[in-house]
């Protein structure tokens, strides 16, 4: 079975930050990406796929296929960095069965009606509902961009969200 | 020298796409040495833009640019590239990876004189060849 080392929502999905940080930091060997618009558009696919280094596997699934596969048998082996573009998907993702005991914020982009957390870390008020059906599924939900940054907790979100 | 090019082979164009702003610096650097160019511009990926963001501010440039353009980004497999791959399905880009000034100058150079192909190749080359350990280099030669 796989072990996930690093679960992650970042609206760029496999990009700079990704693959030269985060890769190397947690360990990966494989990166599965969970996007129900990828799976239907090839090219794409085959552009993320080009993006990553050429030790790297990945996959990309589906919501419903990640949960079978999870189910199944843990989305086979390695390690494995998962990647989210949004956080309806992550937590939809759990809702079917995926287990992920922590998630990390990393990107969600901006908007006009979305506000500014940290750097590219934005929220709006359907995120934060998100993020408190996440806390109900007992996720340990943390926001960071880099490993250099500081990790903010969800508390601290909370606070800068209300401020 | 300058070639008897038909248009639709020659690159009318360079977009240099870059994390941050650096490169609209690097352009002004281009110029410090090269002199001024047309044509010539960059669009920032700055930290809060998404994905979607981003491709619609390089879709703008290219919509509103006439003939094939060349596009150089900085880190292969980071967002600038993977728009540049992107948009090749709508567009008629060349797109390299690995910007430098001294790929930016070639290309700034080379761009009247030289098909699309051969730009890629001595693009590619002048950021390869510009590469190199100085000292291991002096040391070389000062034995000889």
């Amino acid at each position: 079975m796989g072990s996930i080392v690093l679960a992650r929502v970042d609206s760029r999905l496999i990009h700079g930050q990704v693959i030269t940080k985060w890769l190397s930091q947690v360990g990966a060997e494989r990166i599965i990406v969970i996007n129900n618009a990828l799976v239907k558009d090839p090219f794409m696919m085959s552009i993320y796929k080009m993006a990553a280094p050429p030790n790297i596997k990945i996959d990309v699934y589906s919501i419903d296929d990640a949960a079978l596969a999870w189910t199944k048998e843990q989305f086979g082996n390695g390690k494995i960095l998962l990647l989210f573009a949004d956080l309806k998907s992550a937590l939809e993702a759990i809702e079917k069965g995926v287990e992920i005991k922590k998630l990390q914020v990393g990107g969600l982009g901006g908007a006009p009606n979305r506000k500014v957390i940290f750097q590219n870390i934005t929220l709006d008020s359907k995120d934060m509902d998100i993020l408190k059906a996440l806390e109900v599924h007992q996720v340990e939900v943390i926001f960071q961009v880099i490993p250099e940054d500081r990790v903010l907790q969800l508390k601290e979100v909370y606070t800068k969200y209300n401020k | 020298m300058k070639l008897d090019l038909c248009e639709n082979e020659r690159i009318s164009n360079i977009l240099v796409l870059t994390h941050g702003n650096w490169g609209e610096e690097l352009i002004n650097s281009a110029k410090m040495i090269a002199g001024s160019f047309e044509n010539v511009s960059a669009v920032a990926l700055n930290p809060k833009d998404t994905f979607n963001d981003y491709l619609i501010k390089v879709k703008e440039i290219l919509s509103a640019s006439s003939g094939k353009t060349l596009i150089i980004v900085d880190l292969f497999g980071g967002t600038p590239s993977n728009i540049a791959a992107l948009l090749s399905r709508e567009y008629d880009i060349v797109a390299l990876s690995g910007l430098s000034l001294s790929m930016l100058i070639e290309a700034m150079v080379s761009k009247d004189n030289i098909n699309s192909d051969q730009m890629s190749d001595v693009v590619l080359n002048a950021g390869k060849d510009n590469c190199i350990d100085i000292i291991k280099m002096i040391n070389k030669n000062v034995t000889k």
